[in-house]
C-alpha cells in the first residue's frame, strides 16, 4: 500500500482520518508525514522512509529517546511474566515510593494511563477535599480533551463547563477578581508550570503571579493543582515547581514518566489523602506493571545523568545556535518557552503561514519541528545530533529566505 | 456541530438580520451568474426596500444586475414594509410567501412580479442546484451558481452571527482582529471574512489585507460537500480536498458558527 493509499484508507475507516493531535491537519497536510514507520533515539522514520531528527518526541514522552534499550528491557522483563492481573503488583508500590521520595510535597501517589485521567481526577479530589464547586483554569491551557477543560463544543453540554472559570495567564489581578467574585466557592486553581499554548508564544510565569496563585488558594481554602503532564521531568526531577520555585498541593505527571509507555500519575499532600481515597477512579490497565517498571528505569537513568539539568543545558546551547542562524540569514526569529521545551517562530505579524513554510523547509532537510506546538529536547539529542540538526536548519533557513 | 451545547436563539430580530443581510445579497450573485434570473428581470429597472422596524435593506435592480445596500441612502421606488419581524421572517422561511402590501410603489405590479419570481429563484438556488436544473439550466452552471450563493450566504450569515448571536459572539470575544480568506481552486470564487475593531465584515473576491488564515477547496465538488455540512472535515483536510494555511484555530472556531447557519435559515 502506498502512503497515499494508506491515508485514504485511514480517512475512510477512522473519523477524521488520523485521530487527535496526531492528525496531519494540525501540521501542514501534504508536507508533514501522516504515518510513522520506526524510530530510534532521536531519529524517526516516516512511512516513506524519510529520516527525520525528531524534536517532538512523540509530543513529549520520549525523554531518553525512542526504543531506549534499557527502558525497553525493563518493560519486557516484567511483561514476560504477565502485564495484566487481577491485582496490582509490587511495581505500583515501588513506583509510588519513588515518586514520593522525589517530589518534596508528595506523601502519596496515584496512577492512571493518560494525563487527562489525572487532571480530571485531581479536580475531583480538590472538590471532595474542599467541598467547593468551581475550578479556575488559565485561558489557553490544555489539560486534556474532556469538556470541563477543553475549548471544543461538539457533543458537550454547557453544564459540563459551567464550573470552570477562565482566567488570563500571568494576570494576578484577574485571578484575585475571580476569587473575590466566587468567594468561598473555588475548589482549585489548575495551572501548567508555564503557559505552553499552540499557535502562540509560550509564556513563563511571573514570580508574583505564582505567589498570587498560592496566596489566593491559601486565603480562600482552595487547592493548587499543577498540571506537570507536559513539563514534568524535563525541568527538575522533583517536579517543575522546583524549577519555577512554587508550591502546589497536587501535581499530575504523564508524558515523560515512562519514556513512551502509557502511564500517568498524580501526587499530593497527606492532608488530601482521605479525599483522594474517596474519589473512585480506576481502569482495566491502570495497574499494569510493565509501564511502571519502565518508569522506574526512566527515572533511574534521569537521576544518573542529571537528566533535567543536562536537557536544559543542551536546549540552551541549541536555541542560542538556532537564533544565531536566524541572524546569519536575516530571518527574524522569536524564541519562547524554556530550553527544555523551546518554540522558535518567524518574527513577523501573521506568522502562522510563514512558520508553516519554514517548518516545511526544515522538514525537507530532515528535521521535524512542529509549526505551532512547543518542541521537546531529550537526552537522545546528543551533541552530534544537535549539530547535525543545526546544519540542516542552516540550509533550510537559506532556502526559506531565498524562496 | 449539533445544537446541544448552544440551541438556536429564538429572537426574530436575529433571524431577520440573517434574511436581510445574508440572504438578500445573493441577488447580486444570482443576476450576475444566472441567465434564468436575468431573463426574469428582463427590462425591469427598480429599487426596492424591505423594511421592518429599524431593520432595512435596499436592492437596486437594473440592466440585468442587482446591487445590494445595507445602509440605504436614497428613497427607493418600492417599499415593502413588514408589520413585524415575524412577518418578514415568514416571507423567507417558507411559512408564507405573500409580499406585504407595498407602502410605496404599489402600482409597480410588473416590478413586484419580477421581484417575486427572482426571490423564488434565489431561494431555490440556495437550497440546491436541482431546482435550477429542472428549470433548464445546464448542470455544471447550476451547481456553480448554487455554490456561489451558498458561499456568499455562509460568509454573510457567519458575520451576522458573530456580530449578533450570543454563542458566536462569545466564541470570538477574545480573539482580536483577524481575516480569513476562502476560495475554490480553479474558479474565480473567493470570499473573505474579517473581524476588525470588534465588528465582523465579509466580502467577495480577494481579501483586502493579508489573511491570518486561508481555506481553499480543491474543487467545486469539495466545496459543495463541505458547505452542505455534516461531513468529516478533518478527513477532507488530510486528503487535501480542503487546504488550510495560517492560523487554523480561527477556522476551527468558525466551524460551529457555520454549522448554525443552515438550522437558522432552512425553511421549516
Ligand atoms: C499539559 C497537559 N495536560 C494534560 C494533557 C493530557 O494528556 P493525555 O493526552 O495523556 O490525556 C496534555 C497532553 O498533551 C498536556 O500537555
Amino acid at each position: 500500500m502506498t502512503p497515499e493509499e494508506l491515508l485514504q484508507k485511514a480517512c475512510d475507516l477512522l473519523p477524521g482520518g488520523i485521530p487527535g493531535h496526531q492528525n496531519p491537519a494540525l501540521t501542514v497536510p501534504g508536507t508533514f508525514p501522516a504515518f510513522a514507520r520506526r524510530a530510534e533515539g532521536a531519529i524517526y522514520e516516516d512511512i516513506e522512509g524519510h529520516r527525520l531528527i525528531d524534536f517532538m518526541c512523540g509530543y513529549g514522552p520520549l525523554i531518553l529517546g525512542a526504543a531506549h534499550p534499557a527502558v525497553d528491557e525493563a518493560f519486557t522483563q516484567v511483561a514476560r511474566n504477565g502485564n495484566c492481573f487481577n491485582h496490582p503488583t509490587e511495581w505500583t508500590v515501588r513506583l509510588a515510593e519513588k515518586l514520593v521520595s522525589l517530589i518534596d510535597f508528595a506523601d502519596w501517589a496515584f496512577f492512571g494511563k493518560n494525563g487527562a485521567d489525572m487532571t480530571y481526577w485531581a479536580t475531583r479530589v480538590a472538590r471532595e477535599h474542599t467541598g467547593k464547586p468551581y475550578l479556575i483554569k488559565f485561558s489557553q491551557a490544555y489539560h486534556g480533551t474532556e469538556a470541563w477543560c477543553s475549548d471544543a463544543y461538539a457533543g458537550a453540554l454547557p453544564e459540563e463547563k459551567k464550573y470552570t472559570l477562565i482566567c488570563p495567564w500571568n494576570d494576578p489581578l484577574a485571578l484575585e477578581k475571580i476569587f473575590a467574585e466566587k468567594r468561598g466557592q473555588i475548589a482549585a486553581v489548575i495551572s501548567t508550570p508555564f503557559d505552553h499554548p499552540v499557535f502562540a508564544d509560550q509564556s513563563l510565569p511571573d514570580p508574583t503571579f505564582l505567589k498570587t496563585i498560592r496566596n489566593q488558594c491559601d486565603q480562600e481554602g482552595a487547592l493548587w493543582i499543577l498540571d506537570d503532564v507536559r513539563c514534568g521531568f524535563r525541568h527538575h526531577l522533583g517536579g517543575s515547581h522546583r524549577y519555577f520555585n512554587c508550591q502546589p498541593d497536587l501535581s499530575c505527571y504523564s508524558k515523560a514518566l515512562a519514556n513512551g509507555y502509557a502511564l500517568s500519575a498524580a501526587v499530593g499532600r497527606q492532608s488530601l489523602k482521605p479525599a483522594a481515597s474517596r474519589v473512585f477512579a480506576t481502569g482495566s490497565f491502570w495497574n499494569n506493571p510493565a509501564p511502571m517498571a519502565a518508569a522506574l528505569k526512566t527515572i533511574e537513568i534521569l537521576e544518573q545523568t542529571d537528566g533535567p539539568a543536562t536537557i536544559l543545558q543542551k536546549g540552551q546551547t541549541w536555541v542560542e545556535a538556532f537564533l544565531d542562524l536566524g541572524k546569519k540569514h536575516g530571518v527574524p526569529l522569536v524564541y519562547s518557552g524554556t530550553p527544555a521545551m523551546p518554540f522558535l517562530r518567524i518574527g513577523e505579524p501573521q506568522w502562522a503561514a510563514r512558520q508553516q513554510d519554514f517548518c516545511s523547509a526544515v522538514l525537507r532537510e530532515g528535521v521535524f519541528l512542529h509549526p505551532h506546538h512547543n518542541w521537546f529536547i531529550g537526552l537522545q539529542h546528543t551533541d552530534a545530533i544537535l549539530e547535525e540538526s543545526l546544519t540542516k536548519i542552516d540550509r533550510a533557513l537559506k532556502n526559506f529566505r531565498n524562496a | 456541530m449539533s445544537l446541544l451545547f448552544a440551541p438556536l436563539e429564538k429572537k426574530p430580530e436575529l433571524l431577520a438580520n440573517l434574511y436581510l443581510y445574508a440572504v438578500l445579497p445573493g441577488f447580486s450573485d444570482l443576476l450576475k451568474h444566472c441567465p434564468l434570473a436575468r431573463a426574469k428581470l428582463g427590462h425591469h429597472s427598480f429599487s426596492l426596500r424591505l423594511q421592518s422596524g429599524s431593520l432595512q435593506a435596499d436592492l437596486y435592480f437594473s440592466k440585468g444586475r442587482c446591487r445590494f445596500f445595507r445602509n440605504p441612502a436614497l428613497r427607493p421606488q418600492i417599499i415593502l414594509r413588514y408589520l413585524s419581524l415575524s412577518q418578514l421572517n415568514h416571507q423567507f422561511n417558507g411559512k408564507g410567501f405573500a409580499l406585504p402590501l407595498p407602502s410605496r410603489g404599489a402600482t409597480r405590479l410588473g416590478d413586484l412580479q419580477a421581484f417575486s419570481a427572482l426571490a423564488g429563484l434565489l431561494q431555490e438556488g440556495l437550497l440546491s442546484s436541482r431546482n435550477l436544473i429542472e428549470r433548464g439550466l445546464e448542470s455544471s452552471l447550476a451547481r456553480s451558481i448554487h455554490i456561489r450563493l451558498t458561499l456568499g450566504c455562509v460568509m454573510a450569515a457567519g458575520a451576522e452571527l458573530i456580530n449578533k448571536e450570543t454563542f458566536s459572539k462569545n466564541l470570538f470575544a477574545t480573539s482580536g482582529d483577524w481575516l480569513i480568506d476562502f476560495s475554490i481552486a480553479s474558479t474565480d470564487m473567493k470570499a473573505w471574512l474579517e473581524r476588525r475593531g470588534g465588528i465582523c465584515h465579509w466580502g467577495r473576491g480577494a481579501p483586502p489585507r493579508s489573511p491570518g488564515a486561508s481555506l481553499e477547496f480543491a474543487s467545486e465538488a469539495a466545496a459543495l460537500e463541505a458547505l452542505s455540512g455534516n461531513v468529516d472535515t478533518l478527513a477532507m483536510v488530510n486528503l487535501r480536498t480542503i487546504r488550510l494555511r495560517g492560523h487554523t484555530p480561527l477556522l476551527d472556531k468558525l466551524e460551529p458558527v457555520f454549522a448554525r447557519i443552515d438550522p437558522y435559515l432552512k425553511p421549516q
